[in-house]
């Protein structure tokens, strides 16, 4: 799975590699899922290196959103693409999700 | 079988006032008759000279008047009989003037000389003439007041006699002495299904009586009915079935009544009804009955009847057990034999008290008593009487349970109660202790009697209460059986975790909670204690592990690990040595869990560190390494009583592989042919001796080559006994294709697939690395991409297809983005054009599953990229706002490809969806 996961304080960071799209969109949701169930509230994903995200993406990404707030946490997206960037301004879920530049700034924020 | 009784007959018809009306009639008639007669008799000798012959014959005119009005006096019972009358009379009026005339002549002939004929005529002419008349004046009297009361009177009860007849429930109809139906009531033709005028003057025998109940026919001979006739008794009969018109029977009973007039035998009245629903309430009542002794039979409880005067009546079955004598020598003796002193002597005064009084006991309410075995050994009982009064007598009831039993169960629970380590409590639903075990003490500190009838919350600590109501609050409304944990206070103001299963025994109003504690403090801190552990276990070994597949030229190293436990033994590692080489790692330290994971840690450290140590030379070292890694590890892993098998490749740019393999044994080259080689290599686990020599092996990948690196993990589900294909084969199939990093991934699912077991016992370990195929792609089938992309450039058009599957899209994006790159497209136009066309392609693939190829076109001019999509699939029929999340997913994909681009058109063509898509982007 092009997935990297690393623990920050109380903070899981996840960073997805390649594509982030309708073929990896469910797996990558259902790791997300799992931290959530093994405790994590405060997750960080991280999209630099997500060559490519599509609605599926950012479903996922919406969906895991809901989860956390609903449970108390946080998500925040870090260091989108332009790609991803754009993807996320024209659906206008910049203003749901939490976006942020990098991924300390994201982890102090949350 | 028919049965008959004896029963009074009918009485014979017309009584009453029309009776008494005949006799009136029949006197006066016969008082004008002697009138006339005497008056002809003395007239008559003075004119006849054959005076004999006058007199009879007055006399019989004088007779048949008589023989006349009796007749009439009898029948005057209708009305239309009236007419009889008048016919008769003026027959006789007829019959009077043609016997007077022939006579006439006669005497004219004969006798004129001797009397006054004149007169003689007259009287002889008259006797008939008056007899006439006054038949035609009883005739008429039938409508003259006089007779008129009496025809009311008649009328009424003949029609009363007919209502009853055609409203009675029971069918009624009558037989004449050849078995004919004279009349049938409207019942009984509706219970039959015939219509009354059909059923007048057929046998009725052969109409409802023709077969008995098993469809056998009936002789008319043997059937009771008729033979009321013969023998004049009333015969009832109820276990027979009449026969509807329509073939059908329905079960009967009926009473057949010989009919008499005037003492004779006319014929008979039937009256039946249908008992279908009789039987079936019988037959309740049977069952019910049956059903009744089988539970007296059969009951746990002893059930003992006894009279008013303390008489036993019966006893069941369980009675006589109780008790120990037989129901014979219970029956008839008084019931005090069954209880010991001073109960015995005072039952009767009891019985007579309350047959005195109604002052009980024991009536209505259950009692514990004490009673006595024949062997004469005291046991206590639970007694339950009820009073029952049958036809004056009283009986008595009493239900006996034997509480001995019982009593000795509650002994031992109240000492396994009291013995028990965990702490053991009732409670009622208003949240008050019934009961605590003694090992509360020993526990939280507190005594059993002072947490009686207090509320169980005041030993909860606060921050589990809601969690332990909640709990309460399930049970009570009828759930299941609970375990949950809680913290619980000491009296101390300590707190221990406690982990109970509770449970009620009824969510009746004497419901009781049962619930089972057992201090887990230690345990609960132990799990929480590894459970951390294991976090930082399973973040440090994921740390350790590659972030993602490595690229160097031609070689594409890629690998997945997924532990069977949280944390797991297997290791993998791949990194960049100087000079394009990679060096790939393998290795399961045989454990798993926490120890193993430690343990796979400082190994891959070791390994790392040592291989790396030496880069220059290391692909010839490869195996005094190894050595030195075991030296280093063996140690530890001696005193852990562990060893890890491990396997290296270093693998140069030009596919050269030097390797070593510490008795890992599971390395592999896929050819590009398709054969498999396995790299085997001679050494021993690390950890097994200290000083363990390794070689250093070589071998070399070619384009299109794979090595292939495994755990045992996957080989044992591969390779299960009994598999017919060889496991590597197995492993061709599982893999799909040998393109990197996915097939890695497609190993991995299929192993976790196939295990037997939903969790797998072992982890999963694969590591790839391929050779050429990123050169393989770009040289020979991309050569031909290339060429299409350049032409497509060239001419601003570019064409594809794309299977039905969302794994292509990835490489039809590429190629677009080639061709639009190659024409000059913005960089941000690009993005935004491929994004779009992503989406709208998933929309299809997913949603619109057509059947063939997806075909896409392209064009692009100075100003402008055009896209047309078109697939055979279901019809676009928009996104439907379900709150569907799949829905409102498709939904924000198609409106992004909306937002990105300045035209999206989808329609229907012949079949097809055409969606033409229209980015500006100069």
């Amino acid at each position: 799975m092009p997935l990297l996961v690393r623990r920050e304080d109380d903070a899981v960071v996840l960073e997805v590699v390649d594509r982030f799209d309708v073929v990896t969109a469910p797996e990558i949701k259902t790791e997300l899922a799992n931290l959530i169930g093994e405790g994590a509230r405060k997750i960080v994903v991280s999209l630099a290196q997500v060559s490519f995200i599509d609605s599926s993406g950012l479903g996922a990404l919406v969906s895991v959103h809901k989860d956390l707030e609903a449970l108390g946490g946080a998500l925040a997206v870090a260091e989108p693409t332009r790609q991803a960037e754009l993807v996320l301004t024209i659906t206008r879920l910049s203003s749901v999700l939490r976006v942020f530049p990098d991924v300390d700034a994201a982890l102090k924020e949350i | 079988m028919a049965h008959e009784r004896d029963r009074d007959v009918l009485p014979e018809p017309s009584p009453g006032r029309d009776s008494e009306a005949s006799r009136r009639l029949f006197t006066y008639g016969a008082l004008i008759a002697l009138v006339l007669g005497g008056a002809f008799f003395l007239a008559a000798p003075s004119y006849a000279t054959d005076v004999t012959l006058e007199v009879l014959r007055a006399s019989i005119t004088g007779l048949l008047v008589a023989l006349a009005l009796w007749i009439g006096a009898r029948e005057q019972l209708h009305r239309e009989r009236g007419w009889w009358f008048i016919v008769g009379g003026l027959a006789l009026l007829f019959l009077g003037s043609v016997v007077d005339i022939t006579d006439n002549y006669e005497a004219l002939n004969k006798y004129h000389v001797i009397g006054d004929t004149t007169h003689e005529a007259f009287v002889e002419k008259y006797v008939g003439f008056l007899g006439g008349f006054v038949l035609l004046l009883l005739g008429a009297a039938n409508w003259l007041p006089l007779v008129g009361r009496t025809r009311q009177a008649r009328d009424e009860l003949s029609r009363r006699h007919e209502l009853v007849l055609s409203t009675a429930g029971e069918g009624i109809y009558g037989l004449d002495l050849e078995g004919k139906t004279t009349f049938v009531n409207p019942a009984a033709a509706r219970m039959i299904g015939w219509q009354v005028s059909e059923l007048i003057g057929l046998p009725q025998h052969s109409v409802l009586h023709h077969s008995r109940p098993d469809g056998t026919p009936y002789p008319r001979e043997e059937c009771p009915i008729y033979a009321a006739f013969t023998d004049g008794q009333v015969h009832s009969v109820d276990d027979e079935v009449f026969w509807r018109k329509d073939g059908s029977s329905f079960p009967v009973e009926y009473v057949s009544t010989p009919l008499r007039e005037a003492g004779e035998l006319v014929g008979a009245v039937v009256t039946f009804s249908d008992i279908t629903a009789r039987l079936a309430a019988d037959q309740t009542l049977r069952d019910g009955e049956a059903r009744l002794r089988a539970v007296l039979e059969t009951a746990a409880t002893g059930i003992i009847t006894i009279d008013q005067r303390g008489v036993v009546q019966t006893v069941n079955p369980s009675g006589e057990q109780m008790f120990g004598y037989s129901a014979a020598e219970m029956v008839g003796r008084n019931v005090t034999m069954l209880m010991p002193e001073p109960y015995a002597s005072e039952h009767d005064e009891y019985l007579s008290r309350y047959l005195e009084t109604g002052e009980s006991h024991v009536i209505g309410i259950g009692r514990e008593v004490v009673g006595r075995r024949k062997d004469g050994t005291e046991f206590p009982l639970d007694l339950a009487v009820s009073e029952v009064v049958l036809e004056g007598e009283r009986t008595f009831t009493g239900i006996v349970a034997d509480l001995s039993e019982r009593q000795r169960l509650q002994r031992l629970h109240a000492s396994v109660v009291r013995v028990s380590a965990d702490l053991i409590v009732l409670a009622d639903f208003e949240g008050r202790f019934t009961l605590v075990s003694d090992s509360v003490s020993p526990l939280l500190g507190h005594s059993p009697e002072e947490l009686t009838e207090t509320s169980y919350l005041d030993i909860i600590a606060p921050q589990s209460r809601a969690d332990v109501l909640d709990v309460v609050a399930r049970l009570a409304g009828g759930g299941d059986a609970s375990d949950f944990q809680c913290f619980m206070l000491r009296k101390d103001g300590g707190l221990r975790e406690f982990a109970w299963h509770a449970t009620i025994t009824s969510t009746g109003p004497d419901g009781v909670i049962v619930a089972v504690g057992r201090d887990v403090t230690e345990r609960g801190e132990a799990e929480r204690r590894l459970a951390t552990e294991l976090d930082t276990a399973r973040s440090v070994q994921l740390s350790l592990q590659p972030a993602a597949g490595l690229v160097i030229g031609d070689l594409e190293v890629a690998g997945v690990c997924a532990p069977a436990a949280q944390v797991g033994g297997d290791f993998l590692d791949w990194y960049e040595q100087p000079g394009g080489v990679i060096a790939v790692t393998i290795g399961d330290v045989m454990g798993k869990g926490i120890p193993a994971a430690l343990l796979m840690s400082m190994a891959q450290a070791t390994m790392r560190s040592e291989v790396r140590a030496d880069p220059v030379v290391a692909s010839d070292r490869l195996g005094e390494q190894f050595s030195s890694i075991n030296n280093l590890l063996y140690e530890h892993l001696d005193s852990a009583g562990a060893f890890v098998t491990a396997f290296t490749a270093l693998v140069a740019p030009d596919g050269d592989v030097a390797y070593a393999d510490a008795g890992h044994g599971l390395a592999l080259i896929r050819r590009s042919d398709g054969r498999f080689e396995s790299l085997l290599g001679d050494g021993l686990p690390f950890g097994v001796l200290s000083d363990s020599q390794y070689a250093t092996g070589r071998d070399k990948l070619e384009a299109g080559d794979s090595l292939i690196l495994l755990t045992d993990g996957v080989r044992d589900v591969l390779d299960h006994p009994g598999a017919s294909t060889p496991w590597p084969a197995i492993l061709d199939v599982a893999a799909g294709r040998w393109d990197g990093p996915d097939a890695a991934n497609r190993i991995v699912d299929f192993v976790e697939q196939s295990a037997a077991t939903e969790s797998h016992v072992d982890d999963l370990t694969v590591v790839i690395l391929s050779h050429g195929l990123q050169s393989a792609s770009r040289s020979d089938e991309p050569d031909a991409e290339e060429q299409q992309i350049a032409d497509a450039v060239r001419d601003g058009t570019w064409l594809a297809t794309l299977p039905v599957a969302f794994d292509q899209l990835a490489g039809l994006e590429a190629a677009f983005t080639a061709f639009l790159e190659g024409r000059g497209v913005s960089e941000d136009a690009i993005m935004q054009v491929t994004t779009a066309l992503h989406e709208v392609l998933t929309n299809v693939i997913e949603h619109a599953q057509p059947s063939e190829d997806i075909s896409v076109a392209a064009t692009v001019d100075d100003a402008t990229v055009e896209i047309i999509v078109r697939d055979n699939g279901s019809a676009f029929t928009g996104a439907k706002s379900q709150g569907d999340e799949e829905v409102v997913e498709r939904g924000r994909g198609l409106a992004m490809s909306a937002e990105l681009l300045d035209d999206v058109d989808y329609s229907r063509v012949d079949g097809e969806n055409r969606w033409r898509l229209r980015k500006r982007y100069a």
